[in-house]
């Protein structure tokens, strides 16, 4: 027997979950909140398995929420419930203690497949959100190394900086202002933290971006 | 008169060809006249020529010479004044005075003597005080003459030059002269002893023959027969060695009428013949005539009638010719005593009466000389004050010239300043108007401002709306209502092979991710949620999973959450920045950078596109550029452009986060 609380402001997603389950015996909806108060007062008497959780709320962020009951009660198993399918939301949710991540626009057997998976104390993710966290992968980047990516302009500056050129005379030969080339100075001592020349230039040595 | 007087009124441009007539005619008599013509048309620098004539005029002055000197002078100082040389000027007009006063040319003395003071020669001021004074003595003005002479003797002893210093004597005589004149005969004689004491200073003996000779006079004046013989005899000793002219003429004949008081009637007859044969070695005619007379009376004293005779009558003619009426007078008196010896009464009756009435004219002379000499001070006086006069009213209009100038300087002052004032009222008028102009489309600006921020605000906002009511609402619904047919699919397995109900299945579906997908485009959940940088990782990512085109993110500083319109403004703007990247750039490789440090916000999208020309304003608006160029002016960003054809553009953007 597994107790289901469901958590959204719209009673038709209620009415809709309730009907998809009607016919599963061992799974029950004990509790139904539209705002992130309620949840969290429900919460004091309840120990629901299971959490279906809006990321929607109109008084707190569905993300906020989770983090919140995470810090109070490590049984239930939250699993996302949104109509979004953005990987930022689906990851960030992970990270505060969700354990499943749900598209409002699931069939039956996906909503009874994750409720069992995270029963079971598996991650479970919609075919569309496990697309979107792939992608994510897909990115070129430097994911490889810590290295910050610089652009093509920071490259040549950087070399010109390296050849002991001043700011000046390096606007001069690039035909930037010279605010632009102190902008883009500027950023490579931020991009590698340091706040002077000569550490810039040797971080960039040691990490091959300089000869 | 010896020598020609024609020259006298010879006119310069006439004179060269006259002179050549007259040359041809008489060559031997007139050898100045041959020498002017000679230095006139030799070689020579005009002031090399100048200089010659000068010192021909000169030798012709020391050669008793006055007509020849006074012509050669003449020619020397239009010569002078044509060829600007004026280095002799002065000296030369003061000899030409001199010429004149002996000429007793009294008009012409005064003015070449104006002429020699206005060559403004001060060193030669004195010689000029001493023909002053000279003149004046002539004229009779006898305070004149004394005030000239004490001048010049005082400006010759200034001189350092010690042979000009010697020169005083003869203003010294002078003053002596002036004093007998005045009958103050011992004051005189301090004046010669002052000359005489000078004269004793210079190496040579030329000098004191003059002093001498005057206290000789003195002392024969005073019957000091000794002593006046002594000097004279010195004189005449002095001069063997030293040649001149009037000392030795005078000693002799101051010898003679020592031995004429002294009854010595012989010796004063062979004296005075001695004197005359040196005058008339000397042209010394006016002495001549004088000495004739003289002769006449010794000889007539030693009762040689005849030859007493015959040389007053030659004094008589002489003196008649040279207008000497004293000397007449005095030659006429012994006439008429000879003729009383001969008894011939009504002769002597008749030479008695003319004796008298040459001494009235003297006197009349005189007088004429005194009125002249009036005449002359007051002309003198008269152009003096015509002189003064004119200055004045030179000095009046030069004030009134200067009052108008002061006058037209401060009328034009007034008007400059007028002008300026006016200008500058106009200029602040305007700069006031331009100000009143420019805070009202300041202020238009900052409506427009204001009224596009509400704008975008509010479509921000409205965006946000309607994409909370898509996916909360419409969103909902559909998921609800994909719900109940995936719960009727369970409900009713025969439901999968009817199609009808199949296609509404799919078709519901369709429209809850249509709805999801423009709600996301309208405002991403992901920026609301999780703010800009996961928004655009989003984006990033979303675009990469693409494969066309691969966008980086670098964020720096950024983990703190800026405020929702700000980064809706930022989102929006790398959003668009992004599309243009992929609708224009065909780029493979894109950087977004988001660097924070404090306030300072850089913000950089960098893709290696083909590049354009950001000077071709078309291709800004083409590219959307305005669009993003607002947004980033609404957040009070500075945007740059940086692109290079086919090596890429970077769009680099500053902002101050105002952070609360």
């Amino acid at each position: 027997m597994i107790s289901i609380l469901v958590v959204d402001d719209h009673p038709l997603v209620h009415d809709g979950i309730k009907t998809m389950l009607k016919d599963e015996p061992s799974l029950r909806i004990t509790g139904a909140c539209k705002t992130a108060a309620e949840t969290l007062s429900f919460l004091m008497d309840n120990e629901p398995d299971i959490i279906l959780l809006d990321i929607s709320l109109p008084d707190l962020d569905g993300l906020e929420l989770c983090m919140k009951i995470r810090a109070k009660c490590h049984h239930p198993k939250i699993i996302g419930l949104t109509s979004t399918n953005e990987a930022g939301i689906i990851t960030s949710l992970l990270q505060r203690g969700g354990n499943g991540y749900l598209l409002k626009n699931m069939e039956r057997s996906e909503l009874l497949e994750a409720i069992e998976t995270v029963s079971k104390g598996k991650v479970y993710l919609s075919r569309a959100a496990n697309e979107k966290i792939l992608e994510q992968f897909q990115v070129p980047k430097s994911l490889a190394t810590d290295d910050p990516l610089l652009t093509r302009r920071e490259k040549e500056i950087l070399h010109l900086l390296a050849d002991g050129l001043k700011g000046p005379q390096i606007a001069e030969k690039l035909f930037l202002s010279p605010l632009t080339v102190e902008t883009h100075r500027k950023n490579l001592f931020r991009k590698f933290n340091i706040n002077s020349l000569q550490m810039l230039l040797r971080i960039a040595r040691e990490r091959n971006i300089l000869p | 008169m010896p020598f020609q007087p024609k020259f006298y009124s010879l006119t310069k441009g006439f004179s060269t060809l006259v002179l050549i007539t007259m040359t041809g005619i008489c060559p031997a008599q007139n050898p100045v006249a041959d020498s002017v013509t000679r230095i006139l048309s030799s070689h020579l620098a005009d002031s090399a020529k100048v200089q010659s004539l000068f010192e021909l005029g000169r030798k012709s002055w020391f050669g008793r010479n006055l007509e020849n000197a006074s012509y050669v002078l003449r020619e020397s100082i239009a010569l002078a004044e044509k060829t600007k040389y004026f280095t002799h000027q002065a000296d030369a007009y003061n000899l030409l005075a001199n010429i004149y006063l002996k000429q007793e040319e009294f008009d012409s003395t005064f003015l070449s003597l104006q002429k020699a003071m206005d060559q403004n020669n001060k060193a030669f001021l004195p010689f000029i005080h001493e023909t002053y004074s000279r003149l004046y003595y002539q004229l009779g003005d006898y305070p004149s003459a004394f005030h000239y002479a004490q001048l010049s003797a005082a400006g010759y002893e200034k001189s350092a030059d010690p042979n000009i210093q010697l020169l005083c004597i003869y203003p010294y005589l002078l003053a002596g002269d002036v004093l007998i004149k005045l009958r103050q005969d011992e004051k005189a004689f301090e004046y010669y002893q002052a000359a005489y004491k000078k004269a004793l200073t210079a190496s040579e003996n030329w000098y004191i023959k003059n002093p001498i000779q005057k206290m000789a006079d003195h002392f024969l004046s005073k019957n000091k027969f000794e002593k006046a013989k002594h000097l004279y005899d010195t004189i005449i000793l002095i001069d063997r060695d030293a040649p001149s002219h009037e000392p030795i003429l005078y000693s002799y004949e101051g010898l003679g009428r020592v031995a004429m008081k002294q009854n010595e009637f012989k010796n004063a007859i062979r004296l005075f013949r001695q004197a005359l044969t040196y005058a008339r070695y000397q042209h010394l005619s006016i002495d001549e005539e004088n000495l004739y007379t003289q002769l006449g009376a010794a000889l007539l004293a030693d009762k040689q009638i005849d030859s007493a005779r015959y040389y007053l009558n030659q004094a008589i003619s002489g003196s008649t010719r040279n207008k000497s009426y004293n000397n007449l007078s005095r030659s006429y008196f012994y006439l008429s005593s000879l003729q009383e010896q001969q008894k011939d009464f009504q002769n002597a009756m008749l030479s008695y009466q003319l004796h008298k009435s040459y001494e009235d004219s003297i006197l009349s002379i005189e007088k004429i000389r005194a009125v002249n000499h009036l005449e002359v001070l007051y002309q003198t006086r008269h152009k003096e004050e015509e002189i003064v006069s004119l200055q004045k009213a030179h000095l009046e209009k030069d004030f009134e010239i200067r009052r108008r100038n002061i006058y037209i300087s401060i009328a034009f002052g007034l008007v400059l300043a007028l002008a300026a004032i006016v200008l500058l009222l106009r200029h602040n008028f305007q700069n006031k108007q331009r100000l009143q102009s420019e805070r009202v489309k300041q202020m238009e600006q900052q409506q427009q401002v204001v009224s596009l921020q509400s704008m975008i605000n509010g479509q921000e906002t409205e965006r946000a709306r309607i994409a909370k009511d898509l996916h909360d609402g419409l969103g909902g619904l559909f998921s609800t209502v994909k719900m109940y047919f995936s719960s009727l699919k369970h409900d009713a397995p025969e439901l999968n092979h009817n199609e009808l109900f199949q296609k509404s299945f799919e078709l519901v579906d369709t429209a809850s991710l249509e709805v999801r997908r423009i709600a996301h485009n309208m405002m991403p959940e992901v920026l609301m949620k999780l703010g800009l940088v996961d928004a655009v990782k989003d984006l990033c990512d979303n675009i990469s999973a693409g494969k066309l085109l691969k966008v980086s993110l670098e964020a720096h500083g950024m983990s703190k959450r800026l405020n929702d319109s700000t980064e809706i403004m930022l989102f929006r703007i790398v959003q668009e920045l992004l599309n243009n990247v992929i609708k224009h750039a065909h780029a493979t490789e894109a950087i977004i950078q988001f660097i924070k440090e404090n306030s300072r916000l850089s913000v950089i999208v960098e893709d290696n596109g083909q590049g354009f020309n950001t000077k071709e304003a078309d291709l800004l608006k083409h590219a959307g550029i305005a669009t993003i160029q607002s947004r980033v002016n609404y957040l009070n960003g500075k945007m740059t452009i940086d692109s290079q054809k086919n090596v890429g553009t970077t769009v680099m953007m500053d902002f101050l986060i105002h952070e609360e």
